[in-house]
């Protein structure tokens, strides 16, 4: 069957599932259909309270028939996770007022169907997550979670280079602000590769479609439901101008190990707390 | 008549020999004798003071001596010339007699080597030039204690009488003089000790300066090369930070060859203090730290260090391996504590205490809306997390991230999460602190946690929209500053320093869209504190004369700086807004300034064409100009306005400021800046974490996530 692989080893039956293109002539509709089954939303928890969520995009599931359970991957955006760094500050100033920040646990989840799933690793490109400027091309991450269900999945597809072009009908999906899974239209305005005077466009596309907090890691599709790219970023205010990270691009670059690093979330959340109270009481 | 110990007498007040006061008498209106002796020549200097009755001592209508209120008048020394009558004569007739030398030394050398002991030889005098000071010392003979005063030094329009004694003023009246009218320097005013008086080194006379008024009335330096400009400037803006009141002045300096970092790094560790740079005229490492990559911070330094411009003594201290270390950990510490910044130009103010102060007006009207029981237990605890809020921004005059507003609203959700009664396992870091203002155990009555819920989620929706409002790209970061932030710092509560660096014609374009800015903001809103002085370093560079040949480019950018020196100097006092000049090219300066200048400081001047500038554009005799100019850090100082002794020139040893930055460099260590390396700590903890990433990242092993 098209997109998928059958692999028989040492008593182990694993089969990768992979997304189907579509022909074009559903629309949003279509696109819905697949998001549902495999546009999550992902989150970062301090107990049982989101302090930071975004969305992110089943790309590939291996089912373990034998198992039971099936290894979801997922594409999301890389700042999703570092904002754990940015309220160092706030950490130090509430452990200097006597807050036990020790505590902290932050964890990060995905929910699908009602259920959340824990992770506390990622897979990042080399150097980004610590990089205070950081190139928006490097905003990604690739997340795996396992789910106990062998049911397949239907996905988007990962692109071929030739995918994205200006011109296109273009949807983003994803979980802005608090709300569920919403789609928006646009067309893309301007597909930037390498060959760009601004580094900020570097392999970026631009599109017409809104985005807001929360669909930061979704999804930015065609008609034939290709993920051309990962919704990103945007100008605030100025209609029109919003950024998805070239997905494939991003392939490029995950598609060799060496150029890709293994993030342990948990660590670095504990060192983070541990830290900001050791500043505290520095400063007395 | 009062007994000797309500009232001075003048011999109290005056130089002596041997015990008797020096007398000397006055002879014409400028011009007295003193008796020659080899002590007499010695005490007697140009620039120093003669005090010689004067009318004011004498009541019309009867005549007295030593019972009446004793009047001097202060002249100044202009000139010391010893003359042999003899001698005077056999030159003056320049007949044909042949004249022996040795025979003259033989004659008249013990008349030469004569001293005051000795009885007085006829043929020779000391013959002083003096000029009025328009000061006299006033010495009340009745009534002393009923005047409040035994002696002062006040404004006279007696004349000196002629016949009557001169008498050389002791070290003490010289301080009253040059020092008259100015309050010791403390903390309520912003009198400065700018140096010693040159005409007393052993035991050394203290010259102040009054830097209100020398910044707002307008100051140049004026010096030859090797002078030390940049040093006295240094020692200057120093001492005016060190002294006085907290808001009191601002300087900003336009720093052409980027010397001033080194000559005021005490300054800036110290200080609310921005070296700010306007164009990309910069290492590429300090770029790239700039706009946010913490890794290049000590690449950063060392590129900085190796091009700044330091004085000799300096550099060759930073040439020795303790010297480089200690200079680089202090770049280090101020690059990371935000002292170094790019200039950005927005439309909008994007400095972070605009948007903090909108937070905080909106978060007061908020608060008068949180009322009933518990009101003033939750009004507290509100302003409590607004202050927290608040707080957590050193450096209100940068410009505002996204990452800034995240953190903003994820402490107003955690507190929303702590006040919405939402039951959970962990606890968030915000509660204790909550819990402790607002808890949420005890009786119903006693619980008011959940009243903030409201007004918190109000404030998240209102930081929602602060950030809308921003029109530009999301995830801003680095250490910039843009016009708003400038004028923030400029009218804020503390004292700040400003350098600027770029190209000379950056600099140019820039000093008039910040001086313009500065002067049009303060017109437009009355405002006329804190003094803040634009200090132009090569101020030939911004105000050439009219005839100094310039490029088609750089005409333009002349024209600006000139027009903003011009308005500054005629009308920036109005408004606090000072002008200061330095310059070591007189002759290529556009001395139309100069008549604006209230206080000038002038070096060593070789070459006559710029004393004649000087002395023209001051307005005194060019024969005093240079008097007591005698070793490298010594300059006369002529003001109208900052100083005790008005419109005549003072001679003034300034301290090396080499010395004082190597003792700052030498002793420093970062334990000394606690609240430094706070602001290190929290800006490094993304270089710290990336440095120690072994610590969470591992190579990718498991390739099964490959599409």
């Amino acid at each position: 069957m098209e997109g998928e692989d059958l692999f028989f080893g040492g008593g182990m039956a694993t089969e990768s599932v992979v997304g189907q293109k579509l022909d074009g002539s559903g629309g949003a509709v279509d696109l819905m259909e697949i998001a549902r089954s495999s546009v999550w939303r992902i989150e970062t928890l301090l107990g049982d309270k989101t302090v930071g969520h975004g969305s992110a995009f089943a790309y590939k599931q291996l089912i373990d028939s034998k198992a039971g359970t099936s290894k979801v991957f997922l594409l999301t955006n890389l700042h999703n996770f570092s904002g754990a760094l940015k309220n160092y500050n706030f950490l130090v100033e509430l452990a200097r007022r006597g807050a036990p920040v020790e505590a902290l646990m932050m964890r990060s989840v995905v929910s699908a169907g009602g259920e959340r799933y824990e992770f506390d690793r990622i897979i990042a490109a080399k150097d980004a997550l610590f990089a205070h400027n950081r190139p928006y091309f490097k905003d990604f991450a690739v997340v795996s979670v396992t789910i106990p269900t062998t049911q397949k999945l239907r996905m988007f597809v990962l692109p071929d280079n030739a995918d994205a072009q200006a011109g296109d009908s273009i949807y983003a999906l994803g979980y802005p602000r608090d709300t569920d899974l919403g789609i928006t239209e646009g067309i893309t305005s301007h597909v930037y590769g390498d060959d760009v005077s601004n580094d900020t466009y570097r392999w970026q596309i631009q599109h017409s479609v809104l985005i807001n907090g929360g669909n930061s890691g979704g999804p930015t599709v065609n008609r034939f439901g290709v993920a051309v790219g990962i919704s990103t970023w945007g100008y605030l205010n100025e209609n029109g101008m919003n950024f998805s990270v070239n997905v494939a691009h991003v392939q490029s670059i995950i598609s060799d190990p060496s150029e890709v690093e293994e993030v342990n979330l948990n660590a670095v959340f504990h060192k983070l707390a541990m830290r900001a109270k050791e500043e505290a009481r520095y400063g007395g | 008549m009062g007994d000797d110990s309500s009232f001075l007498r003048i011999e109290s007040l005056v130089e002596k020999i041997n015990n008797a006061p020096l007398k000397g008498i006055l002879i014409a209106q400028s011009e007295a004798w003193f008796p020659y002796s080899v002590e007499a020549v010695k005490l007697l200097r140009e620039g120093l003071f003669v005090a010689v009755r004067n009318t004011s001592s004498v009541h019309l209508g009867s005549i007295t001596t030593s019972d009446e209120d004793q009047h001097y008048s202060l002249v100044r020394i202009e000139s010391v010339e010893t003359r042999h009558f003899i001698i005077d004569q056999i030159r003056a007739d320049r007949s044909d007699v042949p004249i022996s030398v040795t025979g003259l030394l033989e004659q008249h050398l013990q008349e030469w080597q004569r001293s005051s002991a000795d009885p007085e030889e006829n043929n020779l005098r000391i013959v002083v030039s003096v000029s009025s000071t328009g000061l006299e010392l006033d010495l009340p003979v009745a009534a002393a204690s009923l005047r409040g005063y035994s002696m002062r030094v006040t404004q006279t329009d007696g004349i000196p009488m002629l016949g009557e004694i001169t008498y050389l003023a002791v070290q003490d009246l010289v301080g009253q003089i040059v020092n008259r009218g100015m309050a010791d320097p403390d903390q309520s005013n912003q009198s400065i000790v700018a140096g010693t008086h040159t005409l007393y080194r052993s035991n050394p006379l203290q010259v102040l300066i009054d830097t209100d008024s020398l910044f707002r009335r307008h100051f140049g330096l004026f010096g030859f090369t090797g002078a030390g400009k940049s040093n006295l400037l240094s020692t200057l803006i120093s001492r005016t930070f060190y002294a006085g009141q907290t808001n009191a002045s601002n300087v900003v300096l336009f720093d052409v060859n980027n010397e001033f970092f080194a000559l005021l790094v005490d300054t800036i560790v110290e200080f609310d203090a921005h070296v700010v740079f306007l164009d990309n005229e910069i290492n590429d490492s300090m770029l790239r730290f700039l706009d946010g990559d913490y890794s290049a911070r000590d690449q950063a330094a060392s590129d900085f260090l190796r091009t700044s411009t330091l004085p000799g003594p300096l550099q060759r201290y930073v040439n020795t391996r303790e010297g480089n270390q200690k200079m680089l950990e202090l770049l280090q510490l101020l690059l990371s504590a935000g002292r170094f910044k790019r200039f950005v130009d927005e439309p909008e103010p994007l400095a972070v205490g605009y948007y903090l102060s909108q937070i905080f007006d909106f978060s007061e009207s908020v608060k008068t809306g949180i009322r009933g029981t518990g009101q003033t237990k939750k009004r507290e605890a509100w302003s409590t997390l607004i202050e927290i809020i608040i707080e957590n921004f050193d450096d209100k005059n940068r410009r505002i991230t996204d990452d800034d507003f995240s953190v903003i609203y994820g402490f107003v959700v955690d507190a929303i999460g702590y006040c919405s009664d939402v039951e959970h396992d962990y606890v968030s870091p915000i509660e204790p602190l909550l819990s402790e203002m607002l808890p949420k155990d005890g009786k119903e009555k006693d619980r008011h946690h959940t009243d903030l819920v409201g007004p918190l989620t109000k404030l998240a929706k209102f930081i929602v929209k602060l950030r809308q409002e921003i029109q530009a790209p999301k995830g801003l970061r680095g250490h910039s500053i843009d016009f708003g932030g400038l004028l923030n710092a400029l009218h804020d509560d503390k004292r700040t320093l400003m350098i600027f660096l770029g190209s000379e014609n950056t600099l140019r374009i820039f000093s008039e869209r910040l001086g313009s800015s500065v002067y049009d903001y303060r017109r437009r809103t009355g405002t006329i504190d804190p003094t803040t002085v634009f200090v132009f370093d090569e101020a030939d560079i911004f105000v050439p004369s009219q005839n100094a040949a310039a490029s088609d480019d750089d005409k333009d950018a002349v024209k600006a700086s000139r027009k903003i020196a011009t308005t500054l100097a005629r009308r920036g006092r109005k408004y606090g807004l000072g002008l200061g000049i330095a310059t070591q090219r007189i002759a290529y300066l556009d001395t139309s300034i100069l008549a604006q200048i209230g206080t000038y400081f002038v070096g060593r001047l070789p070459r006559l064409t710029d004393r004649q500038r000087i002395t023209e554009g001051f307005g005194i005799e060019m024969a005093s100009l240079q008097v007591g100019i005698n070793e490298v850090g010594d300059w006369v100082i002529l003001s109208h306005t900052a100083v005790g002794d008005k419109g005549s020139p003072i001679p003034v040893h300034f301290s090396d400021a080499n010395r004082r930055i190597f003792e700052f460099i030498a002793g420093f260590t970062q334990d000394k800046f606690a609240e430094f390396l706070g602001v290190v700590r929290k800006t490094d903890v993304i270089l710290e974490f990336a440095e120690a990433k072994d610590e969470f990242v591992s190579a990718v092993t498991e390739t099964d996530y490959l599409p």
